[in-house]
């Protein structure tokens, strides 16, 4: 999300592809309305083009991209700490 | 939001959903219930035969998972992950358990036993600790790097005063009689 807005279903397939990240899809639904009531997304309907159902569109907030920048770090920090336990420890 | 009715195996699933989601609030269990009807109106064409939509909803996983996954965002890192009744009475409640415990003999003990690895060992299990909060995360991974800085300050400080300035010691009497 925060390249561009996307609609639930297909943030959710795509996330859904990749492999060993989610056991089921529909369990991100929960997560996308947890972001929401936290103020880190934010959502709107909008009516789709090729006149099917409406679609749900979701947007990171300002919050939210604060949220990523502090995870990012934080993970990259973790990862390599994991790195490295698992690269000294075969040597 | 969008009523239109589904393909029957679709509509079903979504009743076992809706009635799944009956422990969630009222107006959490609506959303629910709409964005996964959203979902299947979205991704099934009409008239998609029984495997297509079968294979859909084996993706979006049982209609348990999904509540179960819906109560566990709704009470966020505050509860255990484990279901009630299951866990633990208390678990939380004590700041201390096996990953603790590792992480501090790892930030201490390790330090001697394994250099590197022991400390490192220890931050990993500090940082996966779902009973510390960030604060105290930070304070554990702060107090096993700064000895590292220290020593690397120290080095590079006695590399910069090079071997032309030898490093001021404190004198001994050899050196007082020396310059005497």
């Amino acid at each position: 999300l925060s390249r561009e807005e996307r609609y639930g279903f297909d943030l959710v397939r795509s996330l859904g592809a990749l492999d060993g990240m989610v056991t089921g899809e529909g369990t991100l639904y929960p997560l996308l309305s947890r972001l929401q009531k936290d103020g880190r997304v934010a959502s709107s309907w909008r009516d789709s083009d090729a006149g099917g159902p409406p679609r749900k569109y979701y947007a990171i907030t300002t919050a939210g991209r604060r949220a990523l920048h502090d995870f990012t770090e934080e993970w990259g920090r973790f990862r390599d700490n994991v790195d490295k336990i698992l690269v000294e420890g075969t040597t | 939001m969008n009523t239109t009715r589904l393909h029957p195996i679709a509509e079903e699933y979504l009743n076992r959903l809706d009635a799944a989601a009956g422990v969630l609030p009222d107006r959490d269990r609506e959303d629910l219930v709409n964005e996964l009807r959203g979902h299947l109106a979205t991704g099934l064409r009409d008239g998609a035969p029984d495997a297509e939509v079968l294979n859909m909803l084996d993706d979006l996983g049982s209609p348990a998972e999904i509540v179960a996954a819906a109560r566990e965002a709704e009470s966020g890192s505050q509860l255990p992950r484990t279901p009630e009744g299951t866990g633990t009475p208390g678990a939380s409640a004590s700041p201390w358990g096996t990953l603790e415990v590792l992480a501090v003999l790892g930030l201490t003990l390790g330090t001697f036993v394994v250099p590197v690895v022991g400390p490192l060992a220890g931050l990993i299990f500090a940082w996966a600790s779902p009973r510390w909060n960030r604060t105290e995360k930070i304070v554990a991974t702060l107090l096993a790097i700064l000895p590292v800085v220290a020593l690397g300050l120290g080095a590079i400080a006695f590399m910069a005063s090079g071997p032309s300035s030898p490093v001021p010691v404190s004198p001994t009497p050899q050196h007082i009689l020396g310059i005497l």
